[in-house]
């Protein structure tokens, strides 16, 4: 089923359009939700689980408020998913003591903010390129956020070898990617 | 406004899933939970009148919450007081009898339409256990079934937390017109490795259009990778409450017209029935009631009553002794009868009630003593009521399954050997165990208890989670299993049980 038919499915609660969205879309908005519910935090798969169920939800109760003129509807459940996990880790923040860290990661813009969306993909390729655990330390600093110090923590590596992997890694995709990366990286 | 592009939208399905793997692993498995979940939603959304006006969802109407949860019954453990052994709890053992239940049993009827099959397996889970993910990768997933009598009868799924399986079921008259949202499995069974040691039904589900009733299964049977047998036997549809004053019968005549004569009675005919709180207080037990009353001596019918009719009186020692006549194959007849003072209205229930003489197949006896304490001068001021409801259609025939028992989800056991109160009394728990369903607790001299049990699993991290709130009534004594049906995240993280204040270390 493709998007128009999901989107007219979804505007009449059509159940088979419903599960046609869940199958396109869960894997996009369940990393969506991830990059703002880490593990780190105290979050589970559960609490994506139902966070990305929750965007689904709130189509369902208001399939109006999709405005096709604004975007594609997997834009729109993007936005929708960001928002939820984001309130989701104020909430859960409110109810426990987190460090200044976790405090600046869910609050930092993020990576992709700095970056074209067509050329996400082309970055994407490029990382998943590198070697682990370079690769790993990548794609947690730049496509969930995680500062140096919390990447080091996780992966049981001394802070410096992981400023030592990111900027060798960095200067590796400079050379192989083209000068909009190189101003994102720097 | 645009709506903002997310650059991971230009990313593939398999790129996603590697990136996920970093952080929180996506599989087929979390798929099918964002389904359930979300299905669930909607079930709760509908039930709180959310989403009013949804086609595709109904939510189960026309039955008080009272009566719905009365007829749940759950954790029968094959008491040696009860001669029901094995089979679920049928609508007799209602009146001094409610189990103890977790509230998630009867706290969803939602009736989930027009999904999949497996969604709407998962949106039970979330139902049934209140959460759904960490469960999910237990399930097992059966869709084994069995037709009989132009029913169909489907086991959808199964999980197991060691000693207790859970299953649902959908049961669905293809033929059409006999099937209501009051279903009640009246008997059943699954046979394993070892007999059936309890469990209870409920029912959790009912969708209209198909006339399917979606029941909860629990037993206390099987084991992990046992090949087993699931058999429905019978089941019953189309509750209806009575209420009956019976004002035109003048006890005090009919006791001088008819004053019964006790017989001793046949202990291998079993001890079934009830006990009030006083009776229980006195440390009193059934099994001392030696003398019954002759069976049928009288056939006097109840006006406005056909389903039981009285069949002797006596007062001796105190006690106004009535004993009632039924019809044993009536499964679908739960009759309880009481005393009421015509001028106050007050309600005098029996200080204990027996069961005597035959019993069909479910252990239940055809006749049963009422025992009231009351003044034999004050009986003019009184009037029988009976109560209760019946079932207008029973449908008795065979409907199997076989299937394997699935892995066990892990769980934590501890030896505990701890002293509990509730209601005045004290309970020792032998044993705890903590699963991702619930708590199980195993339990020594419980016999009666009465009054609160609130339940509460303190993490390490200073969080808790409510396992039990509330009043417990139960009667049976010896060695019990409790089992509270409540999801339960990381219970490896639990510091310690907090049962009615005392704690409990794991």
């Amino acid at each position: 089923m493709d998007e128009a038919k999901i989107i007219e499915g979804v505007r009449g609660r059509d159940e088979a359009a419903f599960s046609a969205a869940i199958s396109r879309y869960s894997r996009l908005l369940w990393v969506v939700a991830s990059r703002h519910l880490p593990k780190a935090g105290g979050f589970s798969e559960h609490d994506i689980e139902e966070c990305v169920a929750d965007v689904f939800f709130d189509l369902w109760q208001d399939s109006e408020r999709y405005d096709p003129e604004k975007g594609s509807l997997k834009s729109y459940l993007c936005m929708l998913a960001s928002r939820k996990a984001i309130s989701r880790y104020r909430r859960a923040a409110q109810s426990r003591v987190i460090s200044l860290e976790e405090l600046r990661q869910g609050d930092e813009p993020s990576f992709e903010d700095a970056l074209d969306a067509q050329d996400y993909g082309d970055l994407y390729a490029g990382i998943a390129r590198l070697p682990e655990p370079t690769r790993e330390i990548l794609m947690r600093r730049y496509f969930y956020n995680e500062q140096p110090a919390a990447i080091a923590a996780r992966m049981q590596l001394p802070k410096k070898e992981i400023e030592n992997r990111l900027y060798r890694a960095k200067k590796s995709l400079s050379c192989s990617l083209s000068e909009r990366y190189k101003e994102v990286l720097s | 406004m645009s709506y903002p592009i997310d650059p991971l939208e230009q990313l593939s399905d398999q790129e996603l899933e590697s990136l996920a793997a970093y952080e929180h692993p996506i599989t087929d498995r979390s798929i099918q939970g964002i389904q359930g979940c979300f299905t669930a939603r909607i079930a709760e959304g509908a039930e709180a009148g959310g989403t009013a006006g949804v086609p595709e969802i109904t939510e189960g109407a026309g039955i008080a919450q009272a009566t719905k949860a009365a007829r749940i019954t759950e954790v029968v453990p094959a008491p040696a007081q009860d001669a029901v052994a094995g089979v679920a709890g049928t609508a007799q053992r209602r009146p001094l009898k409610r189990y103890l239940v977790a509230a998630a049993l009867a706290a969803a009827f939602v009736v989930l339409v027009g999904f999949t099959n497996g969604s709407r397996v998962y949106a039970l889970y979330y139902q049934h256990f209140g959460e759904g993910a960490h469960i999910a990768q237990y399930v097992s997933e059966i869709g084994q079934s069995a037709h009989d009598q132009g029913f169909r009868m489907e086991v959808l799924s199964a999980v197991n937390d060691g000693d207790n399986t859970y299953l649902f079921v959908d049961v669905t008259d293809e033929a059409g017109g006999r099937l209501s949202e009051d279903a009640v499995v009246n008997r059943w069974n699954m046979t394993g490795s070892r007999p059936l040691g309890g469990g209870g039904t409920s029912l959790v589900g009912y969708d209209p259009a198909t006339e399917t009733a979606t029941f909860a299964v629990h037993s206390i049977s099987a084991k992990p990778g046992d090949s087993v047998l699931f058999t429905l036997s019978s089941f019953m549809s189309g509750a209806t409450d009575y209420s009956v004053l019976a004002d035109t019968i003048d006890i005090a005549q009919l006791l001088a017209q008819q004053e019964g004569s006790f017989v001793t009675r046949n202990a291998r005919e079993g001890t079934s029935g009830g006990l009030s709180p006083k009776f229980h207080d006195e440390g009193r037990d059934l099994s001392e009631i030696k003398e019954v009353l002759e069976l049928d001596a009288l056939a006097l019918a109840i006006p406005g009553f056909d389903k039981a009719w009285i069949s002797n009186i006596a007062y001796r020692d105190g006690m106004l002794h009535v004993q009632l006549g039924r019809d044993r194959d009536r499964g679908n007849v739960a009759v309880w009868l009481g005393l009421v003072q015509r001028d106050t209205g007050e309600r005098l229930d029996p200080y204990y009630t027996i069961g005597v003489g035959q019993r069909n197949e479910d252990g239940l006896a055809d006749h049963e003593e009422c025992v009231f304490e009351v003044d034999r001068d004050a009986l003019t001021d009184y009037s029988f009521v009976v109560e209760g409801f019946y079932y207008t259609q029973v449908f008795d025939g065979t409907w199997e399954v076989g299937f394997r028992v699935p892995e066990r989800m892990d769980s934590l056991v501890r030896q505990v050997g701890a002293d509990i109160g509730i209601g005045g009394k004290t309970a020792v728990v032998a044993e705890v165990e903590l699963s991702p369903l619930g708590l199980t607790l195993r339990m020594q001299d419980t016999y009666q208890f009465k009054g609160e049990l609130n339940i509460v699993a303190a993490y390490r991290d200073g969080s808790s989670v409510t396992i039990n709130e509330g009043e417990v009534n139960t009667l049976f004594h010896g060695e019990d299993t409790f089992t509270f049906i409540r999801a339960i995240l990381d219970f490896e993280s639990i510091k310690h049980l907090d049962i009615n204040g005392a704690i409990i270390a794991l």
